[in-house]
């Protein structure tokens, strides 16, 4: 059985699901062209998913029902929407910028469902949407001076289609901001699949501002690459494609010099089969060198997201990863939730489970509390209708409170509300604590509320 | 469980009630044995009502001023939701002198199939009170218009006292395969569907297509060709239903020949053409299969597998621009099956809230599907016959309509 599945992933345990869920997916399986790429003949497909059936359990554990705690530090008080321009927006992205042409902080939204880029104040008071773009499914929009021409601009990774699927409809974006403080769209890449992230950092060092690209494709498209800028005469940007790796999959990038040379490495999450941390690393004589830095038990795993953040105040970056994926399988998992892989250097990382959640999806990494240390906080995304799990008493919103180094004590904040693909926190010039800003969305939105906010604030208590 | 105790209660009281007066009796008798039309009887209460037609249509020539057959004919046609020809034969029935209270009961069976009438109803109450001979007939119609309009609980219930009354009938195991089926419990599907052609329902019927769909769908593909071997006549649905389980069991050059051979029996069939110009591209026979595929979508525009595999030869044959266009269809397709399959388990959970009926409808006409707008629409108003945006649609599809009116097909 490893040699018939271990061509493109670890060999699951059929413990990792019910038994219900093995015959779709073995079969699911037999149509890609790796099963079995290691075994020589015919494969007998309906016995390989009788042996799964046979040792799988019934049913996975239930999922431990949540209750909100009493005076939680933080309070939902504001809630924004955005004008309907058709179906329930599903916020893909969500970040605080600075785009410069207010005093406030913007608030950046990405709407997969209906294809708007739209910013705003990041106030309720002061709340009223701008649509910056129309695009075939934005997936993440990112702040950076492309042209360097003292006005922030947009990078956005476009999917082409909010459902997985192979085509090539995605695209790479520049929205960039002009005098006027509009934004003008141009395509920087396109025929690609489905591009889930787009991170800007100068990795080679010229000055200029280059491009990593995650193409999460699906099952036949799908790479990680570089877009290097190679300035024109005028200054305009104009980019050259570098692969750095063919597997599909890649959600997430973070720019980071982990090895401290100086120059920027680029760490990137896989999901599907793949589950695993990947860093390229940016040597003296290019990137040559990938280290495969944590590599999930099994390919139903589900990671979502990924930040970097020095957790255990050690001077490096950790890296924080979120796993609750329900979309392949649509089976909640006694081991979604959040980890931490603490940076022991030289490339090695040591998995820390922080909390179980089932559905987790994001998370991001402050001091909450003020207390000096950095806190997380994590929500969750699952549809109404999983098995038959009732969402209605899940975590959907936690915080973790470090306690003492590398202990955390778990806050929920919220239940029942699995429909937070997304969050970010919004600090404060004042040097007040950060609040928590979640987004929201769900595929199947088809018993919410027309009017549902598509972003919720939660504001620290401390204010 | 019941969703509406004090509705489900009076159900089970109102067929509690039409049993005593008069289930015993029918069990206890065979139907019109003696008269020269028991064979077509026989014929109808196993579900064989092609053959039962069959024999009508003999039997009328013999004897074309005979009211019984007509009205017989008639019901065949009701059952094979045969709309303009259940018409004509009624009216038929009735100038031959058919009982009226026989031809109002047959009406009233056609609008509980088709799902425009509810349980509910002052008429159906009626009906069930005192059911004649036509006991089985009532389930089978109560059934079929729950299933049309996705009340899944009431179709449970009332299948219930089907079998409960016939347990050696095939029929109601039939509609229970249809149920588990749309609640998609395969393997409790495919054990109704095995129950129904024990009892001897017709061995070419659909309940022997309808086992090999839920066996394909509960991954036993080989139980499953076996299955479509032994429905007679291979059809499309069977071919391409055996086409697709051995490309699952990984056999492509079986589920080519299963394709090539579809393409000759049925040279215009869109599976046959999408499923061959698919495994065409797998060998790299790209100009041929953009062919194939071409033709599919222009048969089934809303085939998605046969644009997405347009798509990729597109790419392929470096023909950017049409296949950005064919992926952005694939694209579009799959997002209104999605939405439809949500709405289609909201419905299946709140079976009584029109909300999701209508937005079920009006999906389906944004995506050229009329007929099936149609029936939606009509289930909302059978929930609220005053539904103003209901009949308003429903008048705009029918207005945009022409040719002959068909009944609508199940979703």
């Amino acid at each position: 059985m490893d040699r018939l599945c271990s061509h493109c992933h670890r060999l699951p345990d059929p413990e990792v699901l019910p038994k219900e869920a093995w015959p779709a997916t073995i079969f699911q399986m037999g149509a890609l062209g790796g099963f079995g790429a290691n075994v020589p003949g015919e494969i007998d497909l309906e016995a390989v998913a009788a042996w799964y059936v046979d040792h799988a359990p019934e049913e996975l554990p239930p999922p431990q029902a949540a209750r909100v705690e009493a005076a939680p530090r933080f309070q939902p008080r504001e809630a924004l929407a955005l004008p309907d321009t058709g179906r329930l927006p599903f916020v893909s992205s969500l970040g605080v910028a600075d785009l410069g042409s207010s005093s406030e902080p913007s608030l950046v939204i990405c709407d997969m469902h209906n294809g708007g880029v739209w910013r705003g104040p990041a106030t309720a008071a002061a709340w009223t949407p701008t649509k910056i773009a129309d695009l075939a499914s934005p997936a993440r929009a990112e702040a950076v001076d492309l042209d360097q021409d003292g006005r922030m601009d947009l990078v956005v990774a476009v999917l082409g289609s909010p459902m997985a699927m192979d085509h090539l409809l995605g695209q790479v974006v520049w929205l960039r901001q002009a005098s006027d403080g509009g934004f003008e769209t141009i395509v920087l890449d396109a025929d690609l699949g489905r591009v889930a992230d787009v991170q800007p950092g100068d990795f080679d060092g010229d000055g200029d501002i280059d491009l990593a690209v995650a193409e999460f494709g699906w099952r036949q498209t799908g790479h990680v690459f570089l877009l290097t800028n190679q300035p024109q005469p005028d200054g305009t940007p104009r980019f050259e494609r570098t692969e750095l790796d063919g597997n599909h999959g890649a959600s997430r990038l973070v720019p980071a010099d982990i090895d401290r040379d100086g120059r920027l490495d680029l760490v990137a999450l896989f999901a599907q089969e793949h589950e695993l941390v990947r860093i390229y690393r940016n040597g003296e004589t290019g990137w040559s060198q990938r280290h495969e830095v944590y590599r999930a038990p099994h390919p139903a795993w589900g990671h979502a997201s990924m930040q970097l953040a020095d957790i255990d105040g050690d001077g490096d970056a950790d890296i924080l990863l979120a796993n609750g994926d329900t979309y392949d399988n649509a089976v909640l998992k006694p081991s979604h939730g959040l980890r931490w892989l603490e940076n022991r250097g030289d490339f090695s990382f040591a998995a820390h489970d922080l909390a179980e959640m089932p559905g987790c999806y994001a998370a991001a990494a402050a001091d909450l509390d003020g207390d000096g240390d950095i806190d997380l906080v994590a929500s969750a995304l699952a549809e109404p209708q999983i098995g038959s799990v009732d969402v209605a008493r899940l975590a959907s919103l936690i915080w973790l409170e470090q306690t003492e180094a590398g202990s955390f004590r778990r806050h929920v904040l919220e239940v029942g509300d699995l429909r937070h693909p997304v969050l970010a926190l919004r600090s404060h010039d004042t040097g007040e604590l950060p609040d928590i800003v979640v987004g929201n969305g769900c595929f199947d939105d088809t018993l919410l509320d027309a009017a549902s906010p598509c972003v919720q604030i939660w504001i620290n208590a401390t204010r | 469980m019941p969703t509406q105790p004090p509705k489900r209660l009076w159900l089970l009281l109102a067929l509690g009630a039409c049993l005593a007066i008069s289930g015993l009796a029918i069990r206890g008798l065979p139907l019109l044995a003696t008269d020269g039309l028991s064979a077509v009887r026989d014929a109808l209460a196993q579900g064989h009502t092609r053959d039962a037609l069959r024999l009508l249509d003999e039997a009328s020539e013999q004897d074309p001023s005979s009211a019984e057959i007509a009205f017989l004919k008639a019901r065949c046609h009701r059952r094979l939701a045969e709309l303009p020809a259940f018409r004509r034969m009624l009216t038929l029935a009735a100038n031959l002198g058919s009982p009226r209270e026989a031809l109002e009961r047959e009406q009233l069976l056609m609008l509980l199939q088709q799902g425009q009438r509810g349980v509910e109803a002052p008429e159906v109450a009626v009906l069930l009170a005192s059911p004649g001979d036509d006991t089985p007939e009532i389930y089978e119609a109560i059934v079929r218009g729950c299933l049309q309009t996705t009340q899944l609980d009431e179709a449970a219930l009332f299948l219930d006292g089907w079998i409960s009354d016939y347990p050696e009938a095939p029929l109601p195991w039939f509609y229970r395969g249809l149920l588990q089926e749309a609640l998609g419990s395969w393997s409790q599907a495919a054990t109704a569907f095995q129950q129904a052609i024990a009892f001897g329902i017709a061995s070419d019927s659909e309940a022997c297509r309808h086992l090999a769909d839920v066996l394909r769908e509960a991954a036993r593909y080989s139980e499953a060709i076996a299955q479509y071997q032994r429905c007679g006549e291979p059809t499309t649905e069977s071919l391409r239903g055996i086409a697709v389980c051995q490309e699952k069991l990984r056999n492509i050059d079986a589920a080519r020949a299963v394709y090539l051979d579809m393409l000759e029996r049925f040279p215009a069939d869109p599976a046959a053409l999408t499923g061959a110009g698919r495994l065409a591209a797998k060998r790299g026979e790209h100009a041929a299969a953009r062919d194939l595929l071409e033709r599919a979508v222009a048969l089934a525009p809303s085939d998605v597998q046969a644009w997405r595999a347009l798509a990729w030869s597109l790419v392929s044959l470096g023909e950017a621009e049409r296949a950005r266009d064919a992926f952005r269809q694939a694209v579009r397709l799959t997002e209104q099956i999605q939405r439809s399959e949500h709405l289609r388990r909201r419905i299946e959970d709140d079976p009584t809230n029109p909300r999701f009926r209508l937005e079920l409808a009006r999906l389906m006409r944004d995506a050229g599907r009329p007929q099936d707008s149609i029936l939606w629409l009509t289930s909302v108003l059978q929930l609220e016959p005053s539904n103003a945006e209901a009949r308003e649609a429903l008048e705009q599809i029918r207005a945009g309509q022409k040719g002959p009116e068909e009944p609508p097909r199940h979703p």
